[in-house]
């Protein structure tokens, strides 16, 4: 089976800065690889090695890509090869990133299956795989919590809200996977040290024709409740006391 | 300013009727696209649309190849936006009808106005930040969080046209087999009281402690993710937070809970918090409104027989 997963860099959320304007800014933060996209690398290297398939990794993000470190965070957990799109441009929106990974798999070319995480971790709006499977007008799931390989398909379990679906999903095809489908991977030292050999390629490819679908848009720190903040230290007789009191009121 | 036209699709009563309350409140009229059921074509027929459009899903095909059909219909219509509910079902038909459309999906948005153009907020950054945007395309997509239009008034039901829409191509993917989720689902989103539990519990026994709490106070339990999704001590219903349930109880109780961002996103909007944790130092307790730092296996079992 020949697999392509995609992943995503993105800022350290404990990295953000609250600017004075109550702006929050990402300048100053580290960038990590998602950590819903190493589930899906995890998923998808349990998928390739069963199947005697290859797994390729797929990312298309800003310079911060090309630091080495986050290139090997990728490769030590499973890919052989890892393909980028390195670009200023900003893919603020899901059809907008959707659209460049459609470039980017129609250079590649060949593949069985594309994996994706549940979402991003910084914008989560769990949308690239299902816009990314509309465009290149394959087959495409979303929370798919188990895959088995069949013959030229996957059959996969899929959680809703009040029901398991079983689908058979026949190839080429992009699948969402849940955040639980699997633990991520805990690379060895030897793992890091492989990753540094495997190729790295990048796409020759513009992006420069994809439009956003929305403007003026900023990112706030979220309006914090007050809270009064009344710590008592102990376990003592008086403070459970309190705390009964204090329970009792509020659900009198 | 209202929007001329809104499309909402709906497969669940309660989606239908949260999604028509907020497209008859932001626009001058709606569409409404069903699925499943005959009863809910029927409930949408009186749900004040004025275009109701029944899709009829055959056996072992998912109802989201619909989504090409779906989209024909809209770019004929040309509403302005479109909505649906953020299950998992309702995030692939958006994500599927969006691209056909040539535009994103805005999803789980936590408010929307419409007075000047369509400006949308929604969390990101796992609830370290609120991002706001206009939306911009010539028909925008968005899914909604829990509780937008919450307390807009059902509308009145209009003189409508109803009619199926047809599924053009046979499903490639194939449906073997549906099977109710065991798992157990919860109400915590509407709980008044809430016992929630973290990772400062030692095993899976002490949950009992908890419940005897929770009932004690006519609460309901819940946890982080850890607890529910590494420990498996509880189901995923009963987690809080970003990827869980968001909670606004009047009371949460929150037992061995760190505090981490992700997991606070879930009990932002709660009246109270009261927090027991035996570090002093633990985010929480910069989030409570009362708190104890102490042990919880000591702290727990004088409270529970002061109230019992």
């Amino acid at each position: 089976m020949n697999i392509i997963v995609c992943c995503k860099a993105v800022p350290e959320e404990e990295e953000l800065i609250e600017l004075s304007d109550h702006s929050i800014s990402a300048e100053k933060a580290n960038w990590k690889v998602g950590e819903y996209d190493m589930v899906a690398i995890e998923a998808a290297k349990k998928l390739a090695a069963a199947t005697n398939g290859k797994l390729t990794a797929l990312s298309i993000g800003n310079s911060a890509l090309n630091n080495t470190k986050l290139r090997k965070t990728i490769l030590a957990r499973g890919p052989v090869e890892l393909k980028l799109v390195v670009s200023e441009e900003s893919l603020s929106d899901s059809y907008m990133t959707a659209k460049a990974l459609e470039k980017a798999i129609r250079e590649i070319g060949d593949y069985d299956l594309i994996i994706c995480g549940t979402g991003s971790s910084d914008v989560y709006a769990q949308q690239v795989g299902n816009q990314l499977g509309a465009l290149l007008d394959v087959p495409v799931c979303n929370g798919i919590s188990k895959l088995v390989p069949s013959e030229n398909a996957v059959v996969a379990d899929r959680i809703l809200e009040n029901e398991i679906e079983v689908l058979e999903i026949p190839f080429p095809a992009v699948v969402s996977v849940t955040a639980n489908i699997t633990n991520p991977f805990i690379p060895s030292m030897k793992d890091i040290i492989a990753a540094g050999k495997k190729p790295v390629q990048e796409l020759g490819i513009d992006l420069s024709d994809i439009k956003a679908n929305s403007e003026e848009i900023v990112d706030a720190a979220p309006k914090k409740k007050e809270r009064r903040m009344e710590i008592l230290e102990g376990e003592s007789d008086e403070n459970i006391d309190a705390l009964v009191q204090l329970i009792k009121r509020e659900l009198a | 300013m209202k929007l001329k036209h809104i499309y909402i699709i709906a497969d669940t009563e309660k989606s239908l009727s949260e999604l028509s309350c907020g497209a008859a409140k932001l626009a001058e009229s709606f569409s409404a696209v069903c699925f499943g059921s005959e009863e809910l074509a029927e409930n949408a027929k009186v749900s004040g649309a004025s275009k109701v459009f029944q899709c009829v899903v055959p056996a072992g095909c998912m109802a989201e190849e619909y989504a090409k059909a779906i989209a024909e219909q809209i770019k004929s219509d040309a509403p302005e936006l479109v909505m649906l509910d953020s299950s998992v079902r309702s995030r692939l038909m958006a994500g599927k009808v969006a691209a056909y459309l040539g535009t994103a999906v805005t999803s789980g948005i936590s408010s929307i106005n419409t007075d000047d153009g369509i400006r949308v907020s929604r969390m990101i950054y796992g609830g370290a930040a609120v991002r706001s945007e206009k939306l911009t395309a010539p028909i925008s997509v968005v899914t909604l969080g829990a509780g937008v239009f919450a307390g807009t008034a059902k509308p009145e039901a209009r003189e409508c046209s109803v009619s199926a829409l047809r599924l053009e191509s046979s499903s490639a993917i194939k449906v073997i087999s549906k099977e109710d989720k065991k798992e157990a689902t919860s109400n915590l989103a509407v709980a008044r009281c809430i016992v929630d539990v973290g990772r400062g519990i030692s095993q899976e026994e002490d949950l009992e402690m908890m419940k005897k709490l929770a009932v004690a106070l006519g609460g309901d339990i819940g946890c982080s993710r850890p607890v529910s999704e590494v420990n498996g001590w509880m189901p995923r219903a009963r987690y809080i937070g970003v990827t869980g349930v968001i909670t606004k109880p009047d009371l949460c109780i929150c037992i061995g809970i760190s505090g981490q961002v992700h997991h606070l996103v879930g009990i932002n909007e709660a009246k109270t918090i009261v927090a027991i944790n035996k570090d002093k130092n633990a985010a929480i307790f910069k989030a409570a409104d009362f708190g104890i730092v102490g042990d919880l296996y000591k702290v727990l079992p004088a409270l529970l027989e002061r109230l019992s």
